[in-house]
């Protein structure tokens, strides 16, 4: 346990020492997702004249837009490739002769990560709230703002088990780049980063909650606007569980098969 | 005669780039379908709003997908010339290894520019023009010959402000020797080009169709070709595009100037 606290501690030190592009980053992508969402549903809900559309008024759709990049940065705190880029580089060597598994020297580097995007949340959420105020349709409180939280934080660990899987292609393609890439663009529709799933059509809706996406941004997001009711939990915890054991199962086929193509010499 | 060393100079970077894509098989392959969902991303994003709305930013659903296209087909250009090229440029500046390129008997912008040929986005940019064909024939009525024969300038046109708008973003490398200049910027940025400029209003409209003419990169040209020809909004395109190239011309000279070689 000592040995993935340090680790943890030394992987929060590198991801503050590049402070300023941290935090750039972070709010530039915040601030360019919610303008063009303003913009956006501003013309939609002008153009309808309704107050609500699928159950969001305006206020609280920009409020999910608020907090749906928040949402995916806990969820998926780092971008895909860190473990492609180990087998590229032969900077995987170093971890198979340590006395500790590879997985989950990137798995804490995940949860660094997460840490970070929490502490982002609270900030954001706070100031959007003594800024803005919340509108009163939404039933946000501290108490779904955590389970909000717990939710992206399962999420992870299902984003991490996408992520390694995709990466460990590595083992074989010359560069996996564009599958992370890929798997980028599949999570901003269906997971509900570009538009709430309840604008999807009735039938896409049902399809899309038996595939891994919706649980990394929409679900976390929506139990923190206070959406999600006891009766979504089974189906949500069930979806997750046989996802998380299938790409356990393909993460352990792939490293079994792949680690005896791994040269160690890097490319 | 100085003029004629680009064409066959572009020649051999295509005949590099084809002989390359073979030695990376499964990235050539990866990248392909890479775009095709980007591409699908882009359209069933407009195809869910429109299930809630009959007109976005001026347009119905089949005027949205002209823009749509335009905007697929402009991106698949940029992939398929630039993208690869800007990617290197900061470290070329950086590790000075830009000094190569200076000291050859062509432009230097040129040849940092256009040296690496996508070719994977290449194929890609015949799906997108596919789109294209497919988005503009459901738009018959409102197309004349006129303006078909001026939309692949208006291509040209938005790749030309595509590919500006994304090394403008590079060159501060020359003085801040960051790893990847501002490209973190120019991706955020990257999603006002993905919508109609019509939705934007006030201040960020001036700065999107003049300081930083994002909109005109697909925006103004499905404007131009599915209304009634607007001579003021073609003057502003030219203009602005004009002075956009201007402006980074003279930025990348002055960025030149503070290159340290391979010090830096």
């Amino acid at each position: 346990m000592r040995l993935w606290l340090h680790v943890l501690s030394l992987e929060l030190r590198k991801i503050v020492t590049y402070r300023v592009d941290f935090w750039f980053r972070f709010v530039g992508t915040l601030l360019a997702n919610v303008v063009v969402a303003y913009f956006l549903w501003s013309a939609v809900f002008a153009r309808t004249g309704a107050t609500a559309i699928r159950g969001f008024t305006f206020e609280a759709l920009i409020l999910y837009y608020v907090l749906a990049p928040l949402a995916e940065n806990v969820a998926r705190p780092v971008d895909g490739g860190a473990i492609a880029e180990e087998i590229y580089s032969g900077g995987l060597t170093k971890f198979l002769v340590y006395p500790a598994s590879f997985f989950r020297f990137k798995y804490v580097a995940h949860v660094a990560g997460a840490a970070m995007a929490i502490v982002q949340l609270a900030f954001v959420l706070g100031g959007y709230a003594l800024w803005h105020g919340i509108p009163a349709e939404v039933p946000l409180t501290f108490w779904t703002v955590a389970l909000g939280v717990g939710f992206a934080l399962c999420a992870g660990i299902l984003n991490y088990l996408i992520g390694a899987a995709v990466d460990q292609v590595a083992f074989w393609a010359d560069r996996v780049w564009s599958l992370n890439v890929m798997v980028m663009f599949i999570t901003r529709i269906l997971g509900g980063s570009l538009l709430p799933l309840a604008m999807f059509p009735e039938n896409l809706q049902t399809v899309v909650k038996w595939t891994p996406f919706p649980y990394l941004i929409a679900f976390p997001v929506q139990a923190m606007m206070g959406q999600i009711r006891l009766a979504d939990l089974p189906q949500a915890f069930l979806v997750m569980g046989l996802w998380c054991g299938a790409l356990l199962l393909a993460n352990r086929a792939l490293w079994k098969a792949g680690s005896l193509k791994y040269t160690g010499v890097g490319i | 005669m100085g003029l004629a060393r680009y064409p066959r100079l572009y020649g051999s970077f295509l005949r590099f780039a084809f002989g390359k894509s073979l030695e990376f098989r499964m990235d050539f392959f990866f990248r392909i379908v890479m775009d095709l969902v980007f591409y699908a991303v882009n359209i069933a994003f407009f195809q869910i709003l429109f299930l809630h709305t009959d007109v976005l930013g001026g347009w119905n659903e089949t005027e949205a997908l002209v823009f749509v296209a335009i905007f697929l087909v402009v991106d698949a250009i940029h992939m398929t010339m630039f993208t690869n090229n800007l990617w290197a440029l900061p470290f070329m500046i950086n590790e000075g290894s830009l000094d190569y390129y200076l000291v050859r008997p062509v432009s230097t912008l040129f040849f940092v520019s256009l040296r690496e040929f996508s070719v994977s986005s290449a194929i890609n940019l015949i799906f997108a023009s596919g789109i294209m064909v497919w988005a503009l024939a459901q738009n018959l009525q409102v197309l004349t010959p006129a303006k078909l024969a001026m939309l692949p300038l208006l291509l040209l046109n938005g790749s030309m402000i595509h590919y500006l708008t994304a090394i403008l973003f590079v060159i501060p490398t020359f003085w801040t020797h960051s790893g990847k200049g501002f490209s973190t910027v120019y991706h955020i940025m990257s999603r006002f080009t993905e919508r109609p400029d019509a939705l934007f209003r006030g201040t960020l409209r001036v700065i999107l169709t003049t300081v930083l003419p994002l909109s005109l990169i697909a925006s103004f040209p499905a404007r131009l070709l599915l209304g009634p020809f607007d001579p003021g909004l073609a003057l502003h395109l030219v203009g602005v595009s004009l002075g956009f190239l201007g402006v980074i011309l003279a930025l990348w000279r002055f960025g030149l100037r503070a290159y340290a070689s391979a010090s830096s």
